[in-house]
């Protein structure tokens, strides 16, 4: 059981032959939700990318496994299928193909034959009132001309429907009003209440504090130039709201003179 | 017909091919020898100063052997009151008041190829629709290509005053080399609708030449949809005239080439009085060493004030080898319109295949999702849900 868990270690990774992550260690327990906090720049997304394997970051060294299974390296449908689920910052426009089709495909897809198409629709609409989403959705081209609260909620419905061993959420909370993150709260404790995400491991990734407002975090990691330099309880993403990044920085930089 | 058996059916496109034929007892001589001519007369090329992206020129016709079975037929008999669905020599023999004026009209000549079919066919499906006939149901056409048989499907439809009609022509079959050279000829009178609709599914090795066109009356309208997934060689030759004001002519086009496959589109929207209307909507998606091209011009005379013009074209490359050529041709000789031309040239997203992915899609899938969903806008332009399942899973078998 020492294996459980998303686990990230001594990661180190390039973009365009640029290294931006600098060997990173983070563990997501199951059922558990981390942050991982830090100013723009810093390198959260690129680990968001890195761990569901897009093309353009190159792995210098390190490993990230999840329950014990070695993610780098495989493509990105496998590492979902694994368990693995990321919701985009900044999700991709189908056109053409309709929410409903897509979700279906992709539950399909990560948990093969599992529900009866019966029991799906009702899944499906269970979330869409969770999330406060109307039907009329689901005919819809996937995230075309969606406004960008309508991009998050279509993630945070592909999260509640795919049911992840283990989700990364890029700035999902990033240009929401408070309704929106409001229903993204919603829809991530949703899942945590029910017997599908009880196990589900968060990692929340955000530059504001104010998402874990909704969804309170068991410990928080604080990155800077691509590197973690602070672990810590709740109370640190307090401390953020309170006095930014500038002091951590400062700590930082007198710890390393 | 019965005479015309392939042993005594002389072949190639020649002038005294066509008067053995006729002495052996094809009708409608003199217009025959008309369409000969004009087929004589004609170049090859669309349009001055254009030529086909697949030079036209090679075919082989000295030894154009026309099958004597009519390939194309009604799928299922139409018994509607103020509906003529039958063949031309039925047609000819027995509403002669109605099918005269409509054969007479001759559009087919005015291509080379349409011409050829007009000289040459052995029959053709004749469909009228009396005024203010609206047909509920689709009248399906199918044709079937033999092995090494050529064949000219010609299909004319007129429909009267405020009539409506779908005409749904499914075609298939392989001819193994062989050339079906089709012409459709639709007349939409006063109020008329007329929505024609083709699938075009032949083998690999089927070469196949259309020529459509159609005049639009007054408040009228003319949809010519075609879906182009099979053939070598694919040559659709749409014209539309929108004839009177209030006329609407529409052309939604879908094409998928891959392997070796060849698809040359052109469609022609006249607008040759004021206050008319086009629409073209052109998906285009080539893979393999596919080569495609397509054409689309619009004209709208001088005087045609008040008209609106919608024409929009998109292509998808799947492979480096594909090739697609869109080439837009707006001749606009009035003041007061409205024209508007959009065209896209892309290939594949990654970032699209990896959000695809990410969901755990695998490659193959995402690729699939994303030229079906690039496909479907035009897909969602054929009339009816049965042509729209039935095409949407023939693109996705296609696509493996």
């Amino acid at each position: 059981m020492s294996e459980r868990g998303l686990r990230i270690s001594g990661l180190r990774v390039a973009v365009e032959g640029k290294e931006i992550l600098k060997g990173i260690d983070l563990v997501v327990e199951p059922g558990r939700v981390a942050a991982l906090m830090g100013p723009n720049g810093s390198g959260k997304s690129t680990l968001a990318f890195t761990m569901s394997g897009h093309p353009k970051y190159e792995v210098l060294g390190g490993s990230v496994t999840l329950d014990g299974e070695e993610l780098l390296g495989q493509a990105p449908d496998k590492r979902a299928r694994a368990g693995l689920f990321l919701s985009f910052q900044y999700p991709a426009a189908i056109p053409g193909v309709s929410v409903a089709n897509f979700i279906r495909s992709a539950r399909m897809a990560v948990k093969p034959g599992d529900l009866p198409p019966a029991k799906f629709r009702q899944l499906v609409f269970d979330k869409l009132d969770t999330l406060d989403m109307d039907p009329a959705f689901l005919g819809r081209y996937v995230n075309d001309g969606f406004s960008g609260g309508e991009k998050k909620r279509l993630e945070m419905l592909q999260l509640a429907i795919l049911q992840p061993k283990y989700a990364v959420l890029d700035e999902t909370d990033s240009g929401l009003d408070v309704d929106a993150l409001q229903a993204v709260g919603t829809s991530v404790n949703a899942l945590r209440a029910s017997d599908e995400g009880k196990d589900t491991g968060f990692l929340i990734i955000t530059h504001y504090p104010r998402i874990l407002a909704h969804v309170p975090a068991d410990v928080v990691h604080i990155m800077m130039d691509g590197r973690i330099v602070k672990t810590g309880g709740p109370e640190l993403a307090n401390e953020i709201e309170r006095e930014g990044y500038d002091r951590i920085r400062e700590e930082v930089a007198g710890g390393v003179a | 017909m019965a005479s015309l058996s392939p042993t005594s059916a002389p072949a190639g496109a020649t002038a005294s091919a066509l008067d053995a034929l006729i002495a052996l007892g094809l009708p409608d001589a003199d217009a025959r020898r008309a369409a000969f001519a004009a087929f004589e007369a004609l170049p090859v090329a669309p349009a001055p100063g254009t030529r086909w992206k697949h030079d036209l020129r090679k075919l082989d016709l000295g030894s154009l052997t026309v099958a004597p079975a009519p390939i194309l037929a009604l799928t299922e008999p139409v018994n509607v009151a103020g509906a003529i669905v039958c063949d031309f020599a039925t047609a000819r023999r027995e509403h002669a008041d109605v099918f005269g004026p409509a054969y007479d009209r001759a559009f087919a000549n005015q291509t080379k190829f349409g011409a050829l079919t007009r000289a040459f066919a052995p029959d053709g499906i004749f469909i009228h629709v009396a005024d203010g006939v609206k047909l509920t149901e689709p009248i399906r056409l199918g044709i079937v290509a033999i092995e090494g048989e050529d064949a000219l499907p010609y299909v004319i439809v007129s429909a009267g005053s405020g009539a409506a009609v779908e005409i749904i022509e499914m075609a298939g079959g392989d001819t193994g080399g062989a050339l079906v050279c089709a012409a459709t000829e639709l007349v939409a009178g006063d109020g008329a609708r007329i929505t024609y609709s083709i699938l075009q599914q032949y083998g690999p090795e089927t070469k196949a030449i259309a020529t459509r066109r159609a005049t639009i009356g007054h408040n009228a309208e003319v949809h010519i949809a075609f879906a182009a997934i099979g053939a070598r060689l694919c040559v659709e030759d749409i014209a539309e005239r929108a004839i009177e004001p209030g006329a609407s002519a529409r052309v939604t086009g879908l094409f998928f080439a891959d392997g070796d496959q060849h698809v040359d589109v052109v469609s022609d929207l006249q607008h040759v009085v004021g206050s008319t209307s086009s629409d073209t909507v052109v998906k285009g998606v080539a893979g393999g060493r596919a080569q495609a091209r397509f054409l689309g011009n619009i004209k709208i005379a001088a005087h045609a004030h008040g008209s609106e013009a919608m024409l929009r074209d998109d292509s998808l490359l799947l492979s480096p080898q594909a090739h697609i050529d869109s080439i837009p041709a707006l001749e606009i000789s009035a003041n007061d319109v409205k024209a508007f031309h959009g065209a896209t040239v892309g290939a594949l997203d990654d970032e699209n295949l990896f959000y695809i992915m990410s969901r755990g899609l695998d490659r193959t899938t995402a690729e699939r999702l994303v030229t079906l969903g690039f496909l479907e806008p035009a897909i969602a332009r054929f009339s009816s849900e049965t042509v729209r399942e039935h095409l949407r899973s023939a693109l996705g078998a296609k696509l493996g």
